[in-house]
């Protein structure tokens, strides 16, 4: 039985650690993880490796600690681990954490911009007569031949 | 009497059953929090158990809608030809004309505008012209811009919006809606509109979103130049002129590739007829869910109990052994399930959320095995008197 509640923790463990995120908030210059420049609105693990090359910085959002992390001198690790050394960090309130992210949902996502923007319709405006334009090809090689 | 409704209500059945559920919830939130089974969670996005009912049902003969006539007009381009064409369909007397088309900005074709310009102050038949609206704000869930035919204000046209409810992301055209927000107004859409002239305005226009019936019906289609040929299908019918196969005008729906005609008309056909689809409250599904749950928790246990009385037979180790009877009574329960909610959909318009039933279905299953073997620890573990060796697991020597 013990091994069963032992595994039972275990697991949420492993799905609470996996679950720990940090959202980019904002990136000047050149950060990447895993060699891939890091963008605006993604979310980097925890563990995974980034580098903040010189004159850069990038700015995450703790979604659990409300916290905003501003990450700016040059450094390579562990995203968690640089943050840990790193004291620029500030706790913002619950409100405005949830209007920073809500802001950030309502500029970049794509769905919001698509939504509903196709219609089932036609259109016969300028564009649909030059698809059926008829190119007077005949006349012209009549011309051709003629010179 | 006393003894079969012990039996029935035994606690391991609900014990069992709440398992399922627990089990559900914690897939659940796996799903949700491990980044490796996003894909799963977003190739199943796109999935709808209606796509499959909807693909059954067209397997059939489809019988002919005598109510929307779709004039195809794909072939033709020049506003003149399409004002004849809409000429020639007026003088047939239709019960309303449906325009699908966005005769967008001025053209060179003074003549043509002429004659559009015309037709459409001298129409019989009321008339509703497609629109499109455009620039979605989220944030007070309203539309700002619209495209609509040049001429709409001067020849005070009847016109409606023709978008989706898609979000361009390669989705499904499901639903449809019947009314949105342009800047401060609300605007109905294009089969809203019709169907509200047609019923004398009885559409409530602030339902939500409805699922469209792509049921197992035909549509009349009459070729632009033979008008005249079929009036006997035009009059007194809804009339929709639009393309049928324009490409730009295609769609995904359920039913594979659709032009926007069609599916104006399989939404006016939802309205008209009524066939609107009603979804089951979730709350019930779960009842439901928790219901059939416990009956399957009960057959497969009835089967443990005869067993018992045929010790060290085949059948015993098909029961226990093997698993057999699980598998056997979830197939059978699946099934079943799909077979009542495909009947109720095609016949009653009843559309039952299946995803939550069938999982609950396999998870009672892998929650009775967990259960006997906890059951099971804790049996060996503590003395015979303990609350567990009322379970049925240990009277029936599992």
């Amino acid at each position: 039985m013990k091994k069963f509640f032992f595994f039972l923790t275990m697991f949420f463990l492993c799905v609470v650690c996996q679950a720990q995120q940090y959202k980019v908030y904002s990136v000047v210059g050149q950060v990447t993880a895993n060699g891939k420049q890091i963008q605006r609105g993604m979310l980097i693990k925890g563990n995974c490796p980034i580098v903040i090359a010189e004159n850069s910085k990038i700015i995450v959002l703790d979604e659990r600690a409300k916290e905003m992390i501003t990450l700016s001198s040059p450094i390579s690790g562990q995203l968690k681990d640089i943050i840990g050394a790193n004291s620029n960090r500030k706790t913002l309130s619950d409100s405005y954490f949830q209007y920073v992210l809500k802001k950030m949902t309502e500029d970049d996502s794509p769905r919001d911009k698509n939504i509903m923007q196709s219609a089932a319709t036609s259109y016969r405006d300028a564009d649909s007569v030059m698809i059926n334009i008829d190119y007077p090809e005949d006349d012209f090689e009549d011309l051709m031949e003629e010179e | 009497m006393k003894k079969f409704i012990r039996y029935f209500f035994h606690i391991d059945h609900v014990i069992i059953t709440l398992f399922a559920f627990v089990l559900l919830a914690l897939f659940n939130f796996m799903v949700i929090n491990i980044d490796f089974l996003n894909p799963i969670s977003r190739a199943l996005d796109n999935f709808s158990i209606t796509d499959m009912f909807f693909e059954a049902e067209h397997s059939d003969k489809p019988e002919e809608c005598d109510l929307i006539t779709i004039v195809d007009m794909t072939d033709l381009y020049e506003r003149g030809d399409i004002a004849e064409l809409i000429r020639e369909v007026d003088a047939c007397e239709p019960l309303c004309i449906g325009v699908d088309l966005i005769f967008e900005g001025v053209r060179d074709d003074n003549v043509g505008n002429e004659m559009l310009e015309h037709t459409i102050s001298d129409l019989k038949s009321p008339a509703v012209f497609a629109n499109k609206l455009t620039e979605y704000n989220s944030t007070n869930n309203s539309f700002q811009g619209i495209v609509r035919t040049y001429c709409a204000d001067n020849c005070k046209i009847t016109d409606a919006y023709t978008n989706v409810t898609n979000d361009m992301m390669g989705s499904c055209i499901r639903e449809f809606s019947l009314a949105r927000l342009y800047k401060d107004d609300t605007v109905a859409s294009f089969p809203a509109m019709i169907a509200g002239i047609i019923d004398n305005n009885s559409i409530n226009y602030g339902e939500e979103d409805q699922l469209i019936n792509y049921g197992n019906v035909d549509f009349r289609v009459i070729p632009y130049d033979s008008i005249f040929d079929n009036r006997n299908l035009i009059e007194g019918s809804v009339v929709i002129i639009g393309t049928l196969n324009e490409e730009r005008d295609m769609h995904n729906t359920p039913l594979g590739k659709m032009s926007g005609a069609k599916i104006q008309a399989y939404s006016l056909l939802t309205l008209l007829e009524h066939r609107q689809v009603h979804q089951i409250p979730d709350i019930i599904c779960w009842i439901i869910a928790f219901l059939l749950c416990y009956l399957l928790e009960i057959s497969i246990d009835i089967f443990y109990q005869i067993s018992k009385a045929h010790p060290n037979s085949v059948f015993q180790t098909f029961v226990r052994e093997a698993n057999i009877v699980s598998i056997v009574f979830l197939f059978v329960f699946e099934v079943l399930a799909c077979w009542v909610f495909y009947i109720l959909f095609v016949k009653e318009n009843v559309l039952m959320s299946g995803g939550v039933i069938l999982a609950t279905f396999v998870l009672t299953c892998e929650a009775r095995d967990i259960y006997m073997a906890i059951i099971k620890g804790f049996y060996s573990k503590y003395d015979n008197k303990s609350f567990f060796s009322k379970s049925l697991m240990i009277e029936n020597n599992l």
